[in-house]
């Protein structure tokens, strides 16, 4: 731990720049913003929805594999909407499916969060001429992070994932109280 | 049993409705006519000799003045395939289902009617196989025109660099 002692024998965790530990040697004070104590939590416990409509799913598998361990960030795989915090929307997405996933995307609690995994999860992808085919998951359901490929590498899931936890980390709590009542509102 | 044995003896049964054996290798094929299929398949299937037990699929094919279908049978006694194929009119394409013949074909047929439309009569369950239940028109047809939404999906997506 990066240690700071200036002569009134208080110590400065300058380690996050966000979390600020005082004391002497009986005990400690520690300072902090709310949003960065509900935040840290909620980063590094990321569940993530078993789903994957095709084949960007053996990716999916794979990044939880030995090679890139999601379990290390703290993610695990639910299989309930309902206890997941986020949805990994990982291949071609049918307009038969696509109500289903929007069912998903609405049984899960707030706050929630949607990764675009693959070029067809994007944009349609090879399957842009499709007749049956969704045009992009965006046309449903809001997404935080895409990820691009065909399908993407576990390490790039992994850096989707990273960057989610960057983005969760930077939320203010109080916003996303307000969102989420926002999207109650909408229904 | 190659292609022109089948034939040979299959229009000892059906001498006005088959067409020759037009050649092209190892597809090569005839035709017949569609209101025969169900005397000629079981022809094909219990006939001492010709024993073509297994319906490897059934494919439709639009070639814009009419609908094509293509059945191809395995014999497992003679180890090869054949290739059969009927004409049938785009205004009005119904056969009889074989389904009762061969159980294979009910799937086969079901997915011909989804996305070709055609219309098998006599079939155990005709409903579309793969889009969904309330899908309207028959997307595999040269003539299929995408709604711009799907329950208010839209069906066509920005692009955001321009045409290609």
């Amino acid at each position: 731990m990066d240690k700071e002692v200036n002569n009134n024998n208080s110590v400065i965790n300058a380690h996050t720049g966000d979390l600020y530990l005082e004391g002497d040697n009986t005990g400690f004070v520690l300072l902090s913003k709310l949003s960065f104590l509900i935040n840290l939590p909620r980063a590094n416990s990321l569940w993530y929805l078993l789903f994957s409509p095709a084949c960007c799913g053996i990716e999916l598998m794979q990044a939880g594999g030995t090679r890139t361990d999601l379990d290390r960030f703290g993610m695990v795989f639910r299989s309930t909407p309902r206890q997941a915090d986020v949805m990994i929307v990982g291949g071609t997405v049918t307009y038969k499916m696509a109500e289903r996933v929007k069912l998903l995307y609405q049984q899960m609690s707030e706050p929630k969060y949607v990764i675009s995994m693959g070029s067809c999860a994007n944009c349609g992808g090879l399957f842009d001429r499709s007749y049956s085919v969704l045009k992009g998951v965006d046309l449903i359901i809001p997404v935080d992070i895409y990820i691009p490929g065909c399908p993407p590498r576990p390490e790039a899931l992994l850096d989707g994932l990273m960057l989610l936890q960057k983005k969760i980390k930077s939320e203010d709590w109080g916003r996303i109280v307000s969102r989420h009542k926002a999207r109650i509102d909408e229904l | 049993m190659n292609i022109s044995e089948v034939h040979t003896e299959v229009k000892k049964f059906f001498p006005e409705k088959i067409s020759d054996v037009i050649a092209s290798g190892p597809l090569s094929f005839f035709y017949f006519e569609p209101e025969i299929i169900k005397e000629l398949f079981l022809v094909l299937r219990d006939k001492i000799g010709m024993e073509f037990k297994h319906l490897s699929y059934i494919a439709a094919v639009d070639n814009k003045e009419c609908f094509e279908l293509v059945y191809c049978l395995y014999s497992y006694r003679w180890g090869n395939v054949i290739h059969l194929k009927t004409r049938l009119s785009r205004e009005n394409p119904i056969i009889k289902s074989i389904s009762d013949l061969f159980v294979a074909a009910e799937w086969h047929e079901r997915e011909a009617y989804d996305l070709m439309g055609i219309i098998f009569e006599e079939h155990p369950d005709l409903r579309r196989i793969m889009m969904p239940d309330d899908f309207e028109g028959h997307p595999l047809r040269k003539d299929f025109k995408e709604k711009d939404n799907y329950h208010g999906i839209p069906t066509s997506r920005e692009k955001i660099l321009g045409k290609f």
